[in-house]
């Protein structure tokens, strides 16, 4: 567009609006127009994202408690960040963290590809399964937390029922035994969230081209050649996407783990998200639970920021 | 001995019938093209010999053995697609070593170093060995494809229109590569086109398909000069036979149940003063040689003239058919054998 089509643009847009208004923006460039157009997003994104973001990170310098509004606020330094790092409760904060992480991703990975593989084969009834499948996904996690802690409970529950039809292991206490705990949490959200890992694998598969395999076979290639040579690398970047997604969620789960277990027992299912929580809506330290946030974000920035390098090389 | 026998084969996909009671040899070292327009059932065809779609019924021979019901690798066919279906994310050289990487073939990678080279050069294509198959263009992909079911020297070579996506000057190279290799290899080849020039240049027969039917099948000239039909008749030769209702010419001395004549653009004479009276509608200059549109009552006609004549868009001319070269056709469009002598 050259200059000249663009300033008889803003004038037919001037000549259709009316009088008073008109007068006001035949007085405007383009430039100035163009800033009036996106100035309220930005204004509402100022206003909730980065204000917060850059007051969090002030506060994360101070004593500030939310509760105390007439104490006088004092400038710390990083006296919050010491604590916390210096903290070994944290470090086992992060790693219960860790462990629910890595193994989520790792089950749902293997379930969600492993079920994808077996829908792509459109046996009779297949999509009827997959919308099946798809269910636990679209509960609230909430809701999921709080029935579930019926589900596992020792006496009653059908979780240990089924476990015992198989191995009599005698009642098992999934949400009291320390033992157990970690690896309730990461049942309920495998069994939450494989079908999302299952619906990205879906869409890497059927992006394949049949010719492909076709070529294969004439080439006599056989079913691990043409799992390894075609349909993982193929479907590689879809996973790695699925894994960001569900990575940095459960980074910062909090809904579902509240209301299963609180972390409990002990803390061997305290995952950070909840300490956080803690510190800042329970002991109402404010400025440390500031601290703790920025590092927690800054913490899923930086490792998102190399993932993101990694899919991108894998893309290409 | 690796020829290949088809014998009544018929595939449906639904009510259509893509192949339709289809009989064709290749023989061995024989390079068999078909020709036809889309969805004529030539990709079809060309599935069923490798064994990718199994027939509604019929039998598949290679080298006299029967293979109907063999997996493709059972049968030890090349095939290039229509699609390059390369692996995108591996170099060149893997994608031509890949075939040679199959399990059971086993063999030393020195070999399959050298014999990878040896076609990447014979393609033109050694400086791009490296390259990933995604940084390819379109016709780079295509003779990846191409190398890839020579790197192996299997039974039989199915191409389908593997010089398709190609600009004419790169066609016209790989046209000769290709019947110069073919030579060389006395390999066994049926291959997909539609594009006449390459069915003239590269077979040493065609088969003329038409809604899955073979409607004839002969050396190139054979079909040139004495096709069975409308249709096979305007599938080769560029520009196509002239197809003309006879009264319009006011022929005497035709059989009667002759209902449409054809003549090929080079056997119309211009000049003389006894002829028809027609006047010059178009003019399209190819070179060498030029094609005039001629306009007569309703009727046209292209003629094929050398560019020395001198005719202006909208000119007067007189027009005479040579009268050996015309081919009569019934109303359903099938030849009628021998045309009076004059
Ligand atoms: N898998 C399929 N399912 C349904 N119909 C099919 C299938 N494959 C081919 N057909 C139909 O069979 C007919 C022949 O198809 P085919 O692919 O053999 O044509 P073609 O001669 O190769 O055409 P083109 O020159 O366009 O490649 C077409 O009418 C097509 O629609
Ligand atoms: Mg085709």
């Amino acid at each position: 567009m050259t200059a000249r089509d663009r300033t008889s643009l803003a004038q037919k847009a001037a000549r259709a609006t009316p009088e008073p208004v008109a007068r006001r923006i035949r007085g405007l460039s383009d430039r100035a127009l163009a800033w009036l157009f996106i100035s309220p997003t930005i204004i509402l994104l100022l206003a909730i994202n980065i204000f917060p973001l850059i007051w969090t990170i002030y506060l994360s310098f101070t004593n500030y408690h939310a509760n105390r509004p007439n104490m006088n606020v004092r400038w710390i330094g990083l006296r919050n960040y010491q604590r916390i790092l210096g903290s070994e409760d944290i470090w086992g904060y992060l790693q219960v963290t860790a462990h629910f992480v890595f193994w989520t991703m790792v089950l749902q990975l293997l379930l969600g590809f492993g079920l994808a593989l077996l829908i792509n084969r459109n046996f009779r009834g297949s999509s009827f399964w997959t919308t099946v499948i798809l269910i636990p996904m679209m509960l609230s996690p909430a809701v999921v937390g709080t029935f579930w802690t019926y589900l596992y409970q020792p006496q009653t529950g059908i979780f240990s029922y089924i476990v015992n039809a198989f191995y009599d292991f005698g009642p098992l206490d999934m949400i009291g035994s320390v033992k157990l705990a970690p690896w309730a949490i990461v049942i309920v959200d495998t069994w939450m969230w494989t079908p999302y890992i299952l619906l990205l694998s879906l869409a890497g598969l059927r992006s394949i081209p049949d010719y492909l395999y076709e070529a294969a076979e004439i080439d006599r290639a056989n079913a691990w050649q043409k799992f390894w040579h075609i349909t993982f690398p193929r479907v590689l970047p879809f996973l790695m996407l699925a894994v960001l997604f569900r990575g940095i969620e459960n980074f910062k789960m909090f809904d579902m783990v509240a209301e299963l277990t609180s972390g409990g027992p002990g803390s061997t299912t305290e995952l950070v998200s909840i300490t956080l929580k803690r510190a800042a809506f329970e002991s109402w330290k404010t400025g440390y639970a500031s601290a703790f946030a920025v590092i927690l974000f800054v913490t899923v920035f930086g490792l998102g920021n190399i993932y993101v390098k990694a899919l991108n090389r894998v893309k290409r | 001995m690796s020829e290949l026998r088809l014998e009544n084969l018929r595939k449906t996909f639904g009510a259509i019938a893509a192949v339709d009671d289809l009989s064709l040899r290749v023989a061995d070292g024989e390079f068999v093209v078909l020709l036809g327009p889309t969805g004529a059932g030539k990709t079809t065809t060309l599935r069923l010999a490798a064994g990718l779609e199994n027939p509604d019924a019929g039998a598949v021979f290679i080298g006299g053995r029967e293979v109907t019901g063999l997996t493709p690798a059972e049968r030890d066919v090349a095939f290039v697609f229509q699609q390059y279906s390369l692996y995108p994310h591996y170099t060149v050289f893997d994608n031509l070593a890949f075939p040679l990487r199959a399990p059971g073939r086993k063999w030393p990678e020195e070999r399959i170093r050298s014999r990878v080279e040896e076609i990447a050069a014979m393609l033109d294509m050694e400086h791009k060995l490296q390259n990933r198959a995604t940084q390819l263009s379109g016709g780079e992909m295509q003779r990846v494809s191409i190398g890839r079911a020579l790197v192996r020297a299997p039974n039989l070579f199915l191409m389908d229109e593997p010089l398709s996506s190609l600009d004419a000057k790169l066609r016209e190279s790989m046209r000769v590569e290709l019947k110069r290799i073919q030579r060389d290899l006395g390999a066994t080849i049926l291959y997909v086109t539609h594009d006449q020039l390459e069915a003239m240049t590269l077979a040493d027969r065609i088969g003329i398909l038409e809604d899955g039917k073979l409607v004839q099948v002969g050396a190139p000239r054979e079909i040139y000069e004495n096709p069975v039909s409308v249709h096979a008749a305007r599938r080769l030769g560029s520009p196509p036979m002239n197809i003309l209702p006879p009264q319009a010419l006011g022929l005497p001395d035709l059989p009667p149940a002759a209902a449409q004549i054809g003549i090929r653009p080079e056997d119309v004479e211009l000049g003389g003063d006894s002829g028809i009276v027609a006047r010059v509608e178009s003019l399209e200059h190819l070179g060498a040689s030029m094609v005039a549109g001629l306009g007569f009552g309703n009727e046209r006609l292209h003629v094929l003239l050398d560019d020395s004549q001198r005719l202006r868009r909208g000119q007067q001319i007189t027009f005479t058919l040579n009268r050996e070269k015309i081919i009569c056709f019934d109303s359903q469009g099938r030849r009628i054998d021998a045309p009076p002598a004059a």
